[in-house]
């Protein structure tokens, strides 16, 4: 029996040793790089996506940087168009914006960060940030509130989706003091607009194939308003039998999502409603570092952060964590359709979080931003045969 | 009888003495009289419940009871019955049940008939967590204090065109500097250390910015009491993440509206949360700010937590810390042993069994 042994382990050593186990090792290797590379995208030049890139304030250079390290490793087709907007930096005038609207024509997808709006203002009341969003009509603000799996919150297993009507609303700008001490802020409803977001959330939840539309109102007190926004909705639910419709108050709302949150699924709201639940539902998952979201309209896409802020605290520090831009920018690619890098950069950013052993600040860890990317890094290297 | 008629006379002259805040009890059982509006629904018999534990806990509190409907007076305007506002305006404390509004009754909300009468201008909700009815959100101590007059509830709305609204947001300096100072007194009366402003004064410049620019003024006026300010949706983020990090919050009327119930629902929702609103003139109504629940009305189900805690708010608003205190504790402890629970706490019992055992802790406590 030891003689039995000794052979084997003999053969064993002389195969190890000798050229052809590293031969067997590097062919199984060559064989599924060859079959991956049947399915990855042609060579770079002549397919390269252009996308505009709009870093923004506060921590949104830091995560774009984190975004294009990730591509670089990852080879994935798409170049950035970037430029600078600020309010606070004292670097936004109408030429740069401008600028910005020629580049988005072109590219009509872009990936941007918060462009923080001061408080004092100089002569208009709104902000770049929304006036960027009322000349490319992006309407429509979709956030994915998706609970991370391997980061435990008070609730888990959470899958909802905010729509929320972005250009007009309460945040419509038109301010005015009457008298000294009296000011009026106007609120502004259409029934246009409202139909539009009503019949964008249904054929968004048909699309992804989502059982319930909730539409979040207060229409109790703002009999009008919100009242005609309830109306739109239940209008547009009637095109869509399939699809079940209900409404709810904004204040039930905000006492149900942390009370039960298992009970939506995807919930159209105005625009300041859908500030509020965006964030709560941000908070429900995790913060606004897992969160991502995108801004459409007829033509364009934008791809962002859901909890919009620009998280001045952070920057230089190196803590903020840019897991909600990478899924944005991984939803960013499927928009492309480049499938494929999309599931390469989500999974990977996935995986780490799962392993739990690199995470920032945020989600409990002691990470840095550049710790956590390039974990991300080495997960892609590392993707699964397709 | 004559007895009580003696002494209801002198406390109601003694009243007239006195001005806005009430008097601490002293060695003197001085009865204070409280206007009682048991509401529809569940309203009287959590009324009643109410009424028995204060009965048992020796309280120096006299109710008058009203029932508030909305009738037409002078002139084509909804008020509210003469003898209702009269006992109202005397006793300038009062302790409400629910009010029910029926859909296209032709009048207003009775909740906003009686702001408008009285001018409530704060709404007091203090969100305490509650040992023994578990929720996700432990730990959570806050106060939120919210504008109810004006902001976005201000109820004016104009259509344009066909297919166009607006509404109007309304915040003036006067009542943004009242909310603020009340904040601040709040704080100062109850030992609480911060008070935060909550607004959106990056997207709403000017309306927000008065609202905020009003309580920083009175931040500058009250030194003792730390002051911060954070936007709204910030508010939200790091309350669902982390609600022990907030004090006291005030804001204009939508955003309170919305965090208040926010709020609550970390807690345990509406049936256990109180709720004060606190007017001009020294005038006081604590309420429960559930619904009338007509489904179970009647039937003894009822859980009278809401409009027990908020008669603990009154009380300690009167001064009467003591009493409030021996109530509050009875309440927290017959929930904490969890024998005798209604059915939303998540027992079997009915409303009398709790009530009584609320009594019995409350006579042990003697």
């Amino acid at each position: 029996m030891a003689v039995a042994l000794k052979r084997s382990l003999a053969v064993l050593v002389k195969s190890l040793g000798g050229p052809k186990w590293w031969q067997q090792a590097s062919r199984s290797v060559s064989i599924s790089a060859s079959l991956s590379r049947v399915e990855s995208p042609p060579a770079r030049a002549d397919a390269t996506f252009k996308v505009t890139m709009l870093p923004g304030d506060g921590v949104g250079p830091e995560l774009m940087t984190a975004v294009k390290d990730v591509f670089k490793a990852g080879d994935v087709p798409v170049e950035f168009d970037e430029f600078h907007l600020s309010e606070v930096q004292n670097m936004a005038s109408e030429d740069k914006l401008e600028e910005l609207l020629s580049s988005m024509k072109n590219n009509k997808v872009a990936i941007k960060g918060k462009i923080h709006t001061p408080m004092e203002f100089k002569g208009e009341l709104a902000s770049y940030e929304m006036r960027l969003r009322r000349k490319l009509d992006l309407f429509a603000n979709v956030v994915h509130v998706n609970s991370l799996p391997g980061y435990s919150t008070r609730h888990n297993n959470l899958d909802l989706v905010i729509i929320r009507e972005q250009t007009e609303g309460e945040y419509s700008s038109l301010e005015h003091e009457s008298v000294p001490g009296v000011i009026e802020c106007l609120k502004i409803i259409t029934r246009a607009k409202s139909r539009r977001i009503a019949k964008f959330a249904f054929d968004y939840a048909t699309k992804k194939g989502r059982n319930k539309v909730t539409a979040v109102h207060k229409a109790n007190i703002m009999k009008l308003g919100d009242g005609l926004f309830l109306q739109c909705c239940a209008e547009v639910a009637q095109l869509y039998p399939k699809i079940k419709y209900e409404n709810i108050i904004i204040d039930n709302c905000c006492m149900q999502l942390v009370q039960n949150p298992y009970q939506f699924d995807v919930l159209v709201m105005p625009n300041l409603y859908g500030n509020i639940i965006d964030n709560l539902a941000a908070g429900l998952v995790g913060g606004a570092g897992v969160v991502p979201g995108e801004s459409y309209s007829a033509e364009y896409a934008v791809f962002e952060t859901g909890a919009r802020h620009p998280f001045a605290q952070a920057v230089g520090r190196n803590i903020a964590n840019p897991t909600a831009m990478l899924l944005s920018a991984a939803n960013m690619l499927r928009h492309l359709n480049l499938e494929y890098h999309s599931h390469m950069v989500s999974d990977a950013v996935k995986r780490v979080i799962k392993q739990g052993k690199v995470r920032t600040r945020d989600l409990g860890g002691y990470c840095t931003t550049g710790d956590f990317v390039h974990a991300v890094v080495e997960n892609l290297r590392h993707r699964p045969n397709y | 009888m004559a007895g009580t008629a003696w002494r209801s006379a002198v406390s109601r002259v003694l009243g007239s003495f006195k001005n806005g805040s009430p008097q601490p009890r002293n060695f003197i059982r001085e009865m204070q009289t409280v206007t009682l509006i048991p509401g529809d629904g569940i309203g009287p018999e959590i009324s009643n419940a109410v009424m028995k534990i204060f009965e048992a806990a020796n309280a120096p509190i006299e109710w008058e009871e009203r029932n508030v409907t909305a009738i037409k007076g002078p002139g084509g305007k909804w008020m509210i019955p003469p003898d209702a506002k009269e006992s109202m305006d005397r006793n300038k404390i009062g302790l409400k049940g629910p009010l029910k509004t029926p859909i296209a009754a032709g009048h207003p909300s009775m909740n906003l008939l009686l702001r408008k009468t009285f001018d409530l201008y704060a709404n007091v909700r203090p969100c305490v967590s509650i040992e023994g009815y578990k929720t996700p959100y432990t730990d959570v101590n806050l106060v939120t204090i919210r504008e109810n007059t004006e902001g976005e509830y201000s109820g004016i709305e104009h259509l344009i065109v066909d297919g166009v609204v607006q509404s109007i947001k309304l915040i003036t300096e006067q009542a943004s500097e009242r909310i603020a100072e009340y904040a601040f007194e709040y704080a100062r009366n109850n030992q609480r250390a911060s008070v935060t402003a909550v607004h959106k004064a990056n997207i709403m410049r000017m309306s927000d910015g008065l609202f905020l620019r009003k309580c920083r003024e009175a931040a500058e006026k009250h030194k003792d009491v730390k002051f911060t300010e954070m936007y709204l949706d910030t508010v939200c983020l790091n309350m669902v993440q982390d609600p022990t990090q907030f004090d006291v919050l005030v804001m204009p009327n939508l955003y309170g509206d919305i965090l208040s119930d926010l709020c609550a629902g970390l807690i345990g929702g509406l049936g256990v949360t109180p709720s004060g609103n606190i007017g001009a003139n020294g005038v006081a109504i604590f309420e429960s700010v559930h619904g009338t629940a007509p489904d179970i009305a009647g039937k003894d189900f009822a859980n009278p937590t809401a409009l027990l805690l908020s008669a603990v708010m009154m009380l300690r608003h009167m001064g009467l810390h003591s009493h409030g205190k021996k109530i509050e504790t009875a309440c927290f402890d017959t929930i904490r042993d969890k024998k005798v629970l209604t059915k939303d706490l998540g027992g079997n019992s009915k409303c009398s069994e709790f009530t009584e055992a609320i009594c019995q802790k409350v006579r042990d406590m003697d």
